[in-house]
Formats: structure tokens, C-alpha cells, sequence
């Protein structure tokens, strides 16, 4: 589902990922984890199409070039903290957007797919905030609204970078069903994360990263949360 | 007043620009880069004073100096990734420094103020064709990409990843500015247009929840000022660039002090 083979991104001329090899199959919860700047955004980053590699080939879905399999990616970007608060946006409409790759241009919204907004909000008990503005919610509500609009769409690539960063417990709880659901439906989910707690009960895979390279990539079980910590605290 | 066929025209030429300008200045707003209204308007005076000096209708020249802008402009921001103002000042100074100097070849300079400034009698039958030719494919455009327009408004990151032409959309984007900016200078002048663009949305900003709101609440504060700056342009034979944005501001300090009173 994504493989990524020799690739390289420097910004300017700080080198931000250095040879990055890697493989996720389809229907695999992948969990990306290292400390902060070890590059684990800009991987996504890659992953996902905003930046070009300097070097290397990344595949999706086996194809290199990724445009026609674009409507089957969602991204929920870091966004809590970057969203401006202001933005005259209701919930209703920012999780239509979601479905606005699959609609195309000049195709208006349909009663469908307002019954779909309606049916994603329930499911992550957002229903009664479904017309308030977008800005007007806590941290966690607005993240569930971002994984909402992530879903709508049925994506079968799901890419998250930190979800979990500022949200309250409930959301987090909301986040973790929604994702082993996804998984049960096959979806590739990809996600950067500090959560020690899902690394270790949901992911498949686990990429380890430190300054721009992947140091290890194990599975669940052999995970070492003491290892994990020693990385995270040796600078 | 209406009996006038130059009030006539003002009139249709403000209510269509009126609707216009905010449903593509908010889309400014909200990508926060306003400042291109401004930007543009400098360079719709430079292709004023390019037909001018050429003698074809000042209103080509503007339309067609701000396209060409504009397009150097999204050329211009990729240059400078993450500094966007950097590429505004530039196409800013660029079009000052040229239509300087092609304002000091024109002799006469009463045309020139009612491009810098608006006149409602300055609308030709030809002008208000143009204004009509141009308004209807840019009245289509943004119905036709409100939505893909508002997702790289709102996060231009994840609609990018979800195969959403990013780098199209801002393009058609500036190039609607342009048109706009194009098709607003009889009546409000180069100078104020870009009041125009920002300051509906501004107010309707102040008072809404959703963006179909935004867009609403924006046209009916932009066509109650340029009717009633039209009517006050008639009747106190004052520039209706200048009596229009007063009303603006008007409106959108009346509506600062009524939230804070709310509060």
C-alpha cells in the first residue's frame, strides 16, 4: 500500500529524513513514533503527497505516480493547535469537505451526503454540535470534527499525525474505536503518535525514528517501551 | 435620479460589482492574503494609464494588466514560499514605479481621478457591457468552485492530499481577483477597491457562525453601501469610491460596537 524505497527531503540544508525504507501493507495500522524533530512529520509529510522527496521513489497503492488515488487518501493534519479559532466554518461544513475530492468540480452536495455528515457526527457523538462553529468547540470536539471529515470519505489510506496531541480523554477513546473500526474494514492507517498506550495495544507496525533515519521498525510485541524511553530521553 | 441613464448604468454596474466582490473577497480573507486586493488594484491602475496613454478603453487595460499580474503573482509566491508578502510587494512597487511613469505622459488628468477614485458618471454603455461580459464567466467560476475554493481556504495541506489541484485553484483564484479588481474600478477607483473586496466580508465575519453566512451577510452589506454610496455620490457630488467605503466603515465599526455591547 505504501512503500517508500531510498528517499531523502532536506529542508534547505538541514537534512530531515535520510534514506528511508520502508513498507506498509494494506489493512496494517502503522505507528510512527520518535522524538520530537526526528523527522516523523516530514515522513508524512512525504507519504502524503505535500512535499517531494529530493531522492527516492515513494509508491502508494504500488503506482508512483499517486493522482488518480488521491480521493482514496484522507490526512488529519496536526491541526488543533494551527486552526485558526475565527474561521466562519461550521461543523457540518468542514466534514462535507471531506467529500469534496469525490464530488468533483461543478457537483453541488446531495441529501445523500448530508445524511452521511449526519451519520458520522453520531458516530463520534457530535450530532448536537453539527451547525455551531467550528472554532466555538473544545480541542478534542475539533479534532473528532478533523477525524470526521478524515472518514466521510471511506478512505483506504488513512494518514493522522498526532491526533491525540491536546485532546480529552473521551476523544481519545472516540479516536481508538473509529480507527480499530477502520481497520476492521482493511483501511491502511498510518499515524504519527507519542501515545505509548496505542503503539502498544493496536499497532501492527511500529517505525522508531531518530534524527532523520528509521532506527528500528518491529511489531507490537517487539516493542521495548524501555528502549522507546531511552531513545526519547538521551538528548 | 433614475431618470439619468449614467445613474441607471451606476446602479447596474454597483449592484453587480457589489455582488461579486465579496463572494471572491472572502475567499481572500479567509486564505489570509488580503493584501492581494491591493496588490492588484495598483496594477488594474497601471493598465488604466497603459489604455490611456494607448487610447483604447481604459478597462482592457486594466483587466488585462491585472490578469497578467496575477498570474505573475502566483509564479512570484512559489519563489518565496512561506514570505507570500514578499511576492505582493513586489508586483506592488513594480506597477507604482511603471504607472508613474506613464502618468507622466498623459496630459489630461480629470480621466485619471476617476480611476483612482470612482465616478458614477463616468460609465460608458461600452464600460457597462465589459462590466457585464466579465461578470457573468466570473459569477459562474466561483459558483462552480465554492467548495474546492473554501477546502484550500481552510486547509490547503489536506486538500492537497485528497487530489484536490491546489496550485489550479490559486491560480483561478487570482486570476478572479484580477477580474474583479477589473471590472470595480469605474465605480469605486483604484485606490478603494480593494475596501470593497475585504470589508463586507470583515463585517460579515463579525456575525457569522458558518461560511454560507459569511457569504450572505457580506453581499447585503456590500449592496446596501454602493446603492446608498451611489445615491450619495448623486446627491453630494462627492467620489463614489469614497462614499461607499465610508459606509463600510460605518457599518463595520457600528457592528464593533454593537458585539462589544452584546458581550
Amino acid at each position: 500500500m505504501v512503500e517508500l524505497i531510498d528517499v531523502s527531503y532536506s529542508y534547505e540544508d538541514k537534512v530531515a529524513l535520510k534514506d528511508i525504507n520502508l513498507k506498509i501493507e494494506k489493512g496494517e495500522l502503522c505507528v510512527i513514533v520518535g522524538p520530537n524533530g526526528s523527522g516523523k512529520s516530514t515522513l508524512v509529510s512525504v507519504i502524503c503527497g505535500i512535499y517531494k522527496p529530493d531522492k527516492g521513489v515513494v509508491k502508494l497503492f504500488g503506482k508512483e505516480d499517486h493522482n488518480h488515488f488521491r480521493k482514496k487518501i484522507s490526512f488529519v493534519p496536526q491541526k488543533v493547535s494551527s486552526f485558526n479559532q475565527l474561521f466562519p466554518i461550521s461543523v457540518k461544513e468542514t466534514v462535507l469537505l471531506g467529500l469534496v475530492p469525490q464530488k468533483g468540480y461543478f457537483k453541488g452536495f446531495s441529501s445523500q451526503d448530508l445524511k452521511k455528515v449526519d451519520e458520522i457526527l453520531q458516530k463520534l457523538d457530535l450530532i448536537e454540535f453539527k451547525e455551531k462553529q467550528l472554532g466555538k468547540l473544545s480541542g478534542g470536539q475539533q479534532q473528532r470534527v478533523f477525524i470526521a471529515r478524515a472518514l466521510i470519505s471511506e478512505p483506504e489510506l488513512l494518514i493522522l499525525d498526532e491526533p491525540t496531541v491536546g485532546i480529552d480523554s473521551k476523544s481519545e477513546e472516540i479516536l481508538y474505536k473509529l480507527l480499530l473500526e477502520q481497520k476492521a474494514k482493511n483501511t491502511t492507517i498510518v499515524m504519527v503518535t507519542h501515545d505509548i498506550f496505542a503503539i502498544k495495544s493496536y499497532a501492527d507496525k511500529i517505525i522508531c525514528m531518530k534524527d532523520g533515519e528509521i532506527l528500528t521498525i518491529c511489531g507490537a510485541q517487539e516493542f521495548s517501551v524501555k528502549k522507546y524511553k531511552q531513545i526519547y530521553f538521551e538528548d | 435620479m433614475l431618470k439619468y441613464t449614467f445613474m441607471q448604468r451606476a446602479f447596474i454596474a454597483g449592484i453587480i460589482i457589489s455582488i461579486i466582490a465579496p463572494l471572491i473577497g472572502n475567499y481572500i480573507i479567509l486564505k489570509r492574503f488580503s493584501q492581494i486586493g491591493d496588490t492588484l488594484s495598483h496594477s488594474a491602475i497601471l493598465g488604466v494609464a497603459l489604455g490611456l496613454l494607448l487610447g483604447i478603453n481604459p478597462l482592457f487595460g486594466a483587466l488585462a494588466v491585472t490578469i497578467f499580474f496575477a498570474l505573475a503573482l502566483e509564479r512570484l509566491r512559489r519563489c518565496f514560499k512561506g514570505f507570500a508578502e514578499i511576492s505582493l510587494s513586489i508586483i506592488t512597487m513594480t506597477s507604482l514605479a511603471f504607472s508613474a511613469i506613464v502618468f507622466s505622459r498623459i496630459k489630461s488628468s480629470a480621466s485619471v481621478m476617476n480611476y483612482l477614485f470612482g465616478s458614477i458618471i463616468a460609465i460608458s454603455k461600452m464600460d457597462l457591457i465589459l462590466i457585464l461580459m466579465v461578470a457573468i464567466p466570473t459569477l459562474t467560476l466561483i459558483l462552480l468552485f465554492r467548495k474546492e475554493l473554501l477546502y484550500i481556504c481552510f486547509d490547503e495541506d489536506s486538500a492537497l492530499v485528497s487530489g484536490i489541484n491546489v496550485k489550479f485553484l490559486n491560480l483561478i483564484l487570482n486570476v478572479l481577483v484580477a477580474l474583479v479588481i477589473g471590472i470595480s474600478l469605474r465605480i469605486v477607483g483604484g485606490f478603494l477597491i480593494s475596501a470593497l473586496l475585504v470589508m463586507p466580508g470583515a463585517v460579515a465575519m463579525k456575525i457569522s457562525s458558518n461560511f454560507s453566512n459569511l457569504q450572505r451577510y457580506s453581499i447585503l452589506v456590500s449592496l446596501f453601501s454602493v446603492v446608498l454610496g451611489i445615491i450619495a455620490s448623486f446627491y453630494l457630488n462627492i467620489s463614489p469610491g469614497g462614499s461607499i467605503v465610508s459606509i463600510l466603515i460605518f457599518i463595520y465599526l457600528m457592528v464593533e460596537v454593537l458585539k462589544g455591547r452584546v458581550r
